[in-house]
């Protein structure tokens, strides 16, 4: 059984409700032997060869979302030369970015190479899955999204996510929340439209497309410019596969990624434990009773007996 | 308002370089300047000097992938397009659309099982990859304003110039 | 105290004054029986409670201060690490720590081990005290603490291990609520309700039991949603959670023999003699299964290692760390411990306890936080975070030893001859442990 039928059918049978079309894909998913994702999901393909680093996305990521005002313009590209904790890490998701930009010079090539980077909208998300009060849902459009009306707070999500994208509004003390891309979802993915980083980019770097479709894309740029792509589609399989994936002519570490990532939804990892929790429950109450009679029954004293008979109550 | 603003700006954006080149005539004289300047909202349109970029590159196919009345060049292209003669148009936009996301052209791109080109770029990609690159290539001039003014809706999307937040220094270059 | 003490004084350990036979009320039972200004007294007396006093100054207005500034305010309000000590001390160490209920539990309910019912008592306060205080840390990080109750009642993510712990952690807080309340109705004076408590005691244990292996094991599963953040030498997706179960056994087991000796240093007066004359030969016990608990862990840390392919990790910087780690933590505590109980050396029994608890906090750590982002960049917790959660921890001390003061944890709650307590159904002493036969009372008075 593979992650997304456990959590569906939990879903399903926990959680009374749902529309139709939910539910069928639930079982449908269920039934599968591997999971392949959601067959209506959105994606964007970002080819890095592309991507000149003009932070354009930026910015309109920042207007579409009304987001605070950047601590500097988005067209000065200083910014690429921040770096925080001795050096160790370049800007971030925060949460007044929902994206941000990178530079990266590398040693593979002369010229740098820039990566946008946002959620990545996994096809089996971690902060989904480990989220205690189901605060996000992966919506058949691809989306990853968030409710704030029922988060606690607890930031598993933040540790869970595997890019650490989700930011957290730390200094609001009343209504702290996770802050991250949301693909556009209310404003634009529901009318049919594409993302406004996507829509405003100027290289198209950013390929708005079904991610089934964007696969394909993706591979048959690599193929049909061998030369110029590293032969890797990243986020096709990473963590299970994410609706954003990227196209390099850099190896992927060397502009940022992180390349160890297993191939198979994080939440796969739980399994192991998730298994045993049935058996503990079955299994436990009659064990330890077991051992408790025969504790006591080897005495064969009065006590013992009064312990019996208190069980029998 | 909110909305309706982000609207006009998102809208204003995608329709930006869409192309309002002259009819061409059909005496095959490539057109002296082209203004591309359709929705020049955050940026003014270019008025592109065709002449000048013929000086410098006599192979039109260089930037186009056909021309009126000759042969497609790229042997790749020919491939399958040599008996088509001259009989495209040269514009970028009769191919590059200018919103090529939209829920319906993705649909449109997806559901013709004939259709062998599905990953074209959109008009405002198409331009900016073909110029960019080359310029890039060619130690041309790369920054945004070399080629278009930036309007004042396009320093207030990017907080730059006079909406610039304080003590950032704004119109910065790559380099 | 211990001068009132030794001036003859005899704190309340019964329902009736012995003196005269009245029933003591309230007050004064939670006055020990002293009057208000010997009770003051005592207090100033004692140089611990002005340093608890020092720290609660400087650590309760912190407290507040992250409650309006936010969170922000007092973590480094990291993206990258989004748990702090908060959690990384008071929920990944104290759980572990707390183990020592279900533990004892198990061993004298339900094994029939009489030998340590001395301390079972102790051993579940232990346990109600660590999680209760768990859920307080949680409650000062979570960023909408009021909101605690949303995974029980408002919204379900339910295939969240998360989801479990939240569960197990309230339910068995529940159960430790429980099993110590028959201390509290004794103390307090309602037999019937002690009663009523003590008749589901198999069950209660049982529960425990169950709750306790699964959510153990659960926190370490937690970790496993992020690999690659958590350094190989302490992560693996397979044994994560008996890791921490395996843990988790000598961490409860060592925090009992830990607090019984803090316990027997400061507070002995409050001791009954069976719990003293007992306290040796129970710890060398604990301390075998304690041992026994280690040897299986170190079994399986190298399994795990061996099944992961880790030993290449071993010598970089981080391997050195663990190495450290387990060496401390793991190793000399085990040769510590065989080597003391062999020669019944109890005093070096206590020590390797709280070696090991240290070694066990290192691990925990080093799990959540330190080697978390290895690959990234390393954070300090700033100072206010610091401060809180000493703070939180002296809070639990305080509670702690407030609570050993009076409930029948440390004594047993003597019974005598009620003048005008005839309404009471059941003798006292019948009652705190039937299957007692060397309690003091029990052969006096036990009917029969
Ligand atoms: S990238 Fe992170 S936040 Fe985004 S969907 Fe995946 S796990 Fe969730
Ligand atoms: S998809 Fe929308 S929310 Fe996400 S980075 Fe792009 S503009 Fe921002
Ligand atoms: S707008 Fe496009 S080209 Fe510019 S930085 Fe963003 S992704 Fe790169």
């Amino acid at each position: 059984m593979s992650g997304i039928s456990r959590r569906k059918f939990l879903k399903s049978t926990v959680v009374a409700g749902g529309s139709a079309a939910a539910a069928m894909s639930s079982t449908k998913s269920f039934a599968m032997k591997e999971f392949e994702g959601y067959p209506e999901s959105m994606g964007v393909l970002v080819d890095l060869t592309r991507c000149i680093g003009c932070r354009t996305c930026e910015a309109a990521c920042n207007k579409e979302h009304g987001l605070p005002e950047p601590e500097l313009p988005f067209d000065d590209f200083s910014v690429f030369d921040q770096v925080f904790h001795e050096g160790k890490q370049k800007r971030r998701t925060t949460e007044k970015a929902y994206t941000v930009v990178n530079r990266y010079d590398t040693k593979a090539q002369g010229a740098p190479v820039y990566r946008k980077l946002q959620c990545f909208h996994c096809s089996e998300p971690a902060c989904l899955t480990s989220c205690f009060v189901n605060a996000y849902t992966k919506t058949k459009e691809g989306a990853v999204i968030y409710n704030a009306d029922v988060c606690v707070g607890c930031r598993m999500c933040m540790v869970a996510c595997p890019f650490s994208m989700p930011a957290y509004t730390y200094d609001s003390a009343l209504h702290p929340q996770i802050i991250k891309c949301n693909f556009c979802y209310d404003n634009r993915l529901t009318k049919g439209k594409p993302p406004a980083c996507v829509e405003a980019c100027p290289q198209e770097a950013l390929t708005f497309g079904h991610r089934k479709t964007l696969v394909k894309t993706a591979h048959e740029r690599i193929r049909s410019n061998p030369k110029k792509y590293v032969d890797h589609v990243y986020g096709e399989k990473e963590v299970g596969g994410t609706s954003w994936m990227y196209l390099s002519s850099v190896p992927f570490d060397q502009a940022g990624f992180n390349t160890t990532l297993q191939h198979h939804p994080i939440l796969d990892n739980t399994k192991s434990f998730l298994g045993i929790v049935p058996m503990v429950l079955g299994i436990w109450p009659a064990l330890f009773m077991g051992f408790h009679l025969l504790a006591k029954g080897g005495k064969g004293d009065k006590e013992s007996k009064d312990k019996v008979e208190v069980h029998g109550e | 308002m909110k909305i309706r603003k982000i609207r006009i700006i998102t809208g204003i954006i995608l329709a930006l370089f869409f192309i309002s080149a002259p009819a061409f005539g059909v005496d095959d004289e490539p057109p002296t300047s082209v203004r591309i300047d359709s929705l020049s909202h955050l940026y003014e349109g270019v008025d592109f000097d065709h002449e000048l970029h013929v000086d410098i590159e006599e192979n039109c196919s260089v930037c186009h992938h056909h021309r009126f009345s000759s042969e497609v060049a790229a042997d790749r292209c020919a491939a399958c397009h040599s008996e088509c003669g001259g009989t495209f148009s040269p514009t970028c936009s009769d191919c590059h659309v200018a919103e090529p996301f939209t829920g319906k052209h993705i649909r449109q791109m997806e559901e013709d099982p004939h259709r062998f080109h599905v990953d074209i770029t959109g008009l405002k990609g198409a331009y900016h990859l073909k110029c960019l690159n080359c310029h890039i290539e060619t130690g041309a001039p790369t920054e945004c304003v070399d080629c278009h003014e930036r309007t004042d809706a396009g320093n207030r999307f990017y907080s730059s110039g006079k909406y610039a937040p304080t003590g950032g220094k704004s119109g910065g270059s790559h380099e | 105290m211990k001068n009132f003490i030794k001036e003859g004084f005899k704190p309340v350990d019964s329902l009736n004054d012995p003196d005269d036979g009245h029933q003591w009320s309230l007050m004064q039972k939670l006055l020990l029986g002293l009057s208000p200004k010997e009770y003051f007294q005592q207090l100033r007396r004692n140089p611990f409670n002005w340093f608890l006093f020092m720290i609660f100054a400087v650590g309760l207005p912190v407290i507040v201060y992250r409650y309006i500034n936010g969170l922000g305010s007092v973590m480094h309000g990291s993206f990258d690490y989004p748990w702090g000590l908060f959690l990384g001390f008071g929920l990944f160490c104290m759980v572990p720590l707390s183990a020592s209920g279900f533990l004892l539990g198990t061993t004298v309910e339900l094994f029939g081990q009489k030998d340590y019912k001395p301390i079972l008592n102790l051993a579940l306060l232990n346990g109600l005290l660590g999680y209760f205080f768990a859920v307080v840390f949680l409650l000062v990080d979570l960023g909408m603490p009021w909101r605690l109750y949303y995974p029980m009642v408002i919204s379900w993510g339910t295939a969240a291990v998360l989801f479990l712990v939240g569960w197990h952690v309230a339910t068995y807080l529940t159960v430790q609520v429980l099993e110590v309340s028959e201390s509290f109705f004794e103390w307090i004076g309602w037999p019937t309700a002690k009663n009523y408590i003590h008749k589901g005691t198999i069950g209660l244990t049982v529960a425990g039991i169950i709750l306790s292996t699964l959510h153990q094991g659960a926190l370490g599963t937690l970790l496993t949603y992020a690999p690659g953040k958590v350094h190989p030498l302490w992560y693996s997706a397979e044994f994560m959670w008996i890791f921490f179960l395996c843990s988790s056994i000598f961490a409860g087991l060592c925090m009992v023999i830990a607090v019984s000796t803090i316990v027997k240093k400061t507070m002995s007066w409050r001791c009954s003699g069976e719990f003293l004359d007992n306290l040796d030969s129970i710890t060398i016990g604990l301390a075998k299964g304690a041992s026994m608990a280690l040897v299986t862990y170190l079994v399986i840390k190298i399994v795990g290692m061996t099944h992961d392919n880790l030993w290449a990790y071993l010598t970089t910087g981080w391997g050195t760390w663990y190495l450290l780690e387990i060496g401390l933590g793991v190793v000399l505590p085990i040769i510590l411990f065989s080597f003391a109980i062999r020669n019944k050396s109890v005093g070096l029994i206590r020590f390797t306890a709280f070696l090991t608890i240290f070694g066990l906090l290192l691990n925990r750590l080093n799990t959540v936080l330190i080697s978390f982002n290895w690959n990234l960049y390393q954070e300090w917790p700033p100072l206010l975070e610091t401060i809180i959660s000493v703070t939180i921890f002296f809070l639990f001390v305080t509670v702690y030893r407030f609570i050993l003061y009076r409930l029948p944890i440390l004594y047993a709650w003597q019974a005598v001859p009620a003048k005008e307590l005839v309404s009471v159904p059941v003798p006292e002493q019948a009652d705190p442990d039937p299957v007692q036969p060397e309690h003091q009372f029990a052969k006096v008075v036990t009917p029969s």
